[in-house]
């Protein structure tokens, strides 16, 4: 019997869509978390350095 | 060296931006999952493309406000723009990176490998590489005047790369890769077929990742000015 081909059922790749976002949100979520990680890294070091000079005055 | 003039506390317009970026993101996948339809010959994987070329529209993006800071900087020689572009490469390459790394998901299904060399993907591994260079090359210059310099330099001379893959390819009759958006979008071989639906998807992609791209530049540009900071102050400590 002839099929319309809009009527025939897309496959089913929702298991390639979903890695596909697990991976899309892995890579920007890290990105972010560097971001975050640096920044408290740095704040941390700022701190630090402005205790010793308030020592030193 | 004095560092740029930065406050400590988070401005009141990127806690907005942040924030609106965040709520975009949230449509964005709305749009991609729910609001377009299903493409018939491929499925749920071909809703992959709305992230895959937004992002790949994003790092372009970034690649060109590189060229434009490294111009800048040459002509002014100001450290605020050697801190533009430095930041925009990090962040355009976290951007091309998704794009890289999402693209073979399709590709498994469609062509039934993750990866051929196939001029548009080889020039876009050549882009990606390019500007990963970049920041690798620049952690072994030691002398910031210099650095900024090569930064600007190779940041103008690495956009071939991104000019290439973006509209070089679409000039060469072998690749296999789809054409979304421009002058060959319409060619059987490559054509993605979009509907008007999955355009409007694709177009609020462009738009939500250009935010992206731009809220995440902010975020590294402080950072880089917190570091030049500490690091101004570390000098300072040492020397007394």
């Amino acid at each position: 019997m002839f099929i319309p081909f809009s009527q025939e059922a897309p496959p089913d790749t929702v298991s390639y869509l979903i890695l596909g976002y697990v991976i899309i949100g892995a890579v920007g979520l890290g990105y972010v978390l560097s971001l975050v990680l640096r920044q408290r890294g740095l704040k941390r070091d700022l701190d630090v350095i402005e205790r010793l000079h308030s020592d030193d005055e | 060296m004095t560092p740029t003039t930065q406050n400590s506390s988070r401005p009141i317009g990127l806690t907005i931006l942040t924030i609106f970026t965040a709520l975009m993101l949230l449509a964005a996948t709305y749009m991609a999952f729910l609001y377009a339809p299903t493409e018939l010959n491929m499925g749920a994987v071909q809703r992959i493309f709305y992230f895959h070329v937004g992002a790949a529209w994003a790092g372009a993006l970034a690649f060109a406000v590189v060229v434009v800071a490294g111009v800048a900087y040459l002509i002014t020689g100001q450290r605020s723009w050697d801190i533009v572009g430095h930041s925009s490469v990090e962040v355009g390459l976290a951007l091309v990176t998704i794009t890289l790394t999402s693209g073979p998901v399709w590709a498994q299904f469609a062509w039934g490998k993750p990866w051929t060399w196939d001029p548009k993907l080889t020039s876009a591994a050549v882009m990606w590489l390019s500007y990963a260079a970049y920041l690798m090359l620049r952690q072994g210059i030691e002398d910031p005047a210099r650095r900024a310099r090569f930064g600007a330099v190779y940041g103008i001379i690495a956009f071939a790369s991104v000019v290439m893959t973006f509209f070089g390819v679409r000039f060469i009759e072998a690749t296999i890769h789809p054409v979304v958006i421009g002058p060959t979008a319409g060619v059987p071989e490559t054509d993605m077929g979009m509907t008007p639906r999955m355009l409007q998807a694709m177009m609020f992609s462009f738009l939500t990742f250009t935010f992206v791209f731009f809220t995440l530049l902010w975020h590294r540009i402080r950072l880089e000015r917190l570091s030049d900071r500490v690091g101004w102050l570390k000098a300072k400590l040492m020397a007394q």
